[in-house]
């Protein structure tokens, strides 16, 4: 049935490594609620003594994440957007997990992670809508 | 407690295109894997516990291919106490049998397994 000489032999080394946040079974909601939650929690950690933290702080509080939710709420109900939005919030949680552990950048990588992840699901949930609309 | 129900709503594995279209994946490759569970009560004597798999298979520092996979099982319960450890355990339990079947995917991509080695490493747990 398998022509064994001709494919790749490997030999797998299993590997057990840190543990990550479950998504699967949440929504999209959920999700960006618990991110929100993180990124709180780290803005609310920073030296707000330093000029770049007291902006960070005060640009954070006062977003608006109400209209992120929304459309969340509502590209969640299709199907095809869901392995997307899988897809997002794995790379996001993942993203945080560098982002803590990178020892002296730690401070700046975690402001880059809220940033560039609020920036990516706004970008996300645009194309999303683009392909609804189409279809 | 006891199984009722067990499935994988979820499998995916990606080989790099640009290294498979040139025949070019190489041997003795590493197998990393991570995962996480969690579990929903769905009913007094009835929980669900969701356990989610990813993994890369990587040679020195380069990725040849990722892999995700997600396990929902059921169990009913008695009167016993659900604990942290004791999900953790039915996680890996989940673990074991993905390696189990991992092989026959990875004969579909060309690959053939010659031996698996597990490396248990027990890091600090952050539940």
């Amino acid at each position: 049935m398998y022509n064994f000489s001709t494919m790749n032999k490997i030999k797998l080394r299993v590997k057990q490594t840190v543990t990550m946040q479950p998504i699967f079974g949440k929504t999209a909601i959920q999700l960006f609620d618990e991110f929100i939650n993180i990124a709180r929690k780290e803005v609310m950690s920073l030296d707000n003594k330093q000029l770049s933290n007291k902006v960070f702080n005060k640009f954070f509080q006062s977003f608006d994440f109400s209209h992120i939710r929304n459309h969340l709420k509502t590209a969640e109900n299709k199907l095809q957007n869901k392995k997307t939005l899988y897809d997002l919030f794995h790379s996001i949680f993942r993203n945080y997990r560098w982002a803590s552990e990178s020892g002296n950048e730690k401070e700046i990588e975690i402001k880059v992670w809220i940033s560039s992840s609020i920036d990516r699901i706004e970008r996300v949930l645009k194309i999303l809508e683009k392909n609804n609309e189409r279809n | 407690m006891k199984e009722i129900k067990s499935f994988w709503p979820f499998q995916e594995i990606f080989f790099d295109p640009a290294v498979s279209v040139k025949d070019e994946i190489p041997e003795n490759l590493t197998l990393n894997l991570k995962k996480s569970s969690s579990h929903k009560q769905l009913a007094p004597n009835r929980i669900e516990i969701i356990t989610e798999i990813f993994g890369s298979l990587t040679k020195s520092n380069l990725q040849y291919a990722n892999l995700r996979f997600v396990n929902i099982s059921i169990y009913e319960t008695q009167k016993e106490k659900i604990t942290k450890n004791k999900i953790r355990n039915l996680s890996e339990s989940k673990v074991k049998e993905l390696i189990a079947f991992l092989p026959f995917y990875l004969l579909k991509a060309g690959v053939f397994i010659e031996k698996v080695e597990i490396e248990e490493d027990f890091p600090p747990h952050k539940s």
